[in-house]
């Protein structure tokens, strides 16, 4: 994954600077969302049995640079990404404001084709209505296969999450911001 | 296989923002392309779209005792 390669493609995409990134495609997302989310602080999830995985800073400044083109990179803290804080802001305080009680939230993200449902942290927490959620997802699912006939599949949002073993290529800090458009630039579709 | 992290929006909306229903929704494909969907997909992707939409607003409607109540 480190390679000269990368490092040296990545300087050449985005001329060397990291804030120089191009603009969000807007065929890919279709509302913008939000990952700037603290883990574990939420009520629910205040029974979790995942071990926390400790901040991890790389040493070299390319290094670092390279965390942004990573699937997994969360960002320096929560709400970090101006998209979050405005997503949060709009949920927590202009809703209940227009007295606006939230139901049903759809997060739009490329690509595999499925329905995941919370929680997305750790698998041991279970939402409550569960099955009522899940059910939900189906239905979802099937609707959007019954369009054109591809499959989404079903799946609890934890399950499979290997951006969460503890490698170094892992930025485990608190976030996870939508810097989808860095891992373009060197990323086959296999990640 | 699934790659969300921990602490998504998806957690966030469901046990702060105190929505019943939150999902995570993946589009369009599962990987030739990847992020870079090509442009004869990009409709048919909002179409199914917006049947996930109708499909969950119908299945919250026809809830007994649910939340709109």
């Amino acid at each position: 994954m480190l390679t000269d390669t990368n490092i040296a493609g990545l300087q050449t995409v985005y001329g060397g600077r990291t804030d120089n990134l191009p603009p969000f495609p807007s065929a890919r997302v279709l509302i913008p969302t939000s990952h700037g989310v603290t883990c574990g602080t939420p009520q629910a999830l205040k029974h979790s049995t995942r071990t926390p995985v400790p901040k991890v800073t790389l040493p070299f400044p390319q290094l670092r640079k390279l965390e942004l083109t990573l699937a997994g990179y969360r960002g320096e803290k929560a709400f970090q990404a101006v998209e979050a804080q405005r997503m949060a802001t709009y949920i927590s305080k202009t809703l209940p404001k227009r007295k606006v009680k939230p139901i049903g939230y759809i997060d739009f993200h490329s690509y595999s084709q499925m329905v995941l449902y919370p929680y997305a942290y750790d698998c041991s927490v279970l939402p409550r209505d569960a099955e009522d959620i899940a059910e939900a997802a189906w239905v979802m699912a099937k609707a959007a296969r019954q369009v054109h006939g591809r499959y989404f599949n079903v799946d609890s949002a934890c399950e499979g999450d290997h951006f969460n073993n503890a490698n170094v290529t892992t930025i485990p800090t608190h976030t996870y911001m939508s810097l989808d458009f860095g891992t373009e630039a060197i990323d086959d579709g296999g990640d | 296989m699934e790659v969300i992290n921990g602490g998504t929006a998806l957690d966030w909306a469901y046990a702060k923002g105190k929505f019943q229903y939150t999902y995570t929704i993946r589009l369009r494909d599962t990987g030739n392309h990847g992020f870079l969907l090509p442009q004869h997909d990009i409709v048919p992707s909002g179409e199914e779209m917006f049947a996930v939409a109708k499909a969950l607003g119908g299945f919250i409607l026809e809830r007994p005792g649910g939340p709109w109540q």
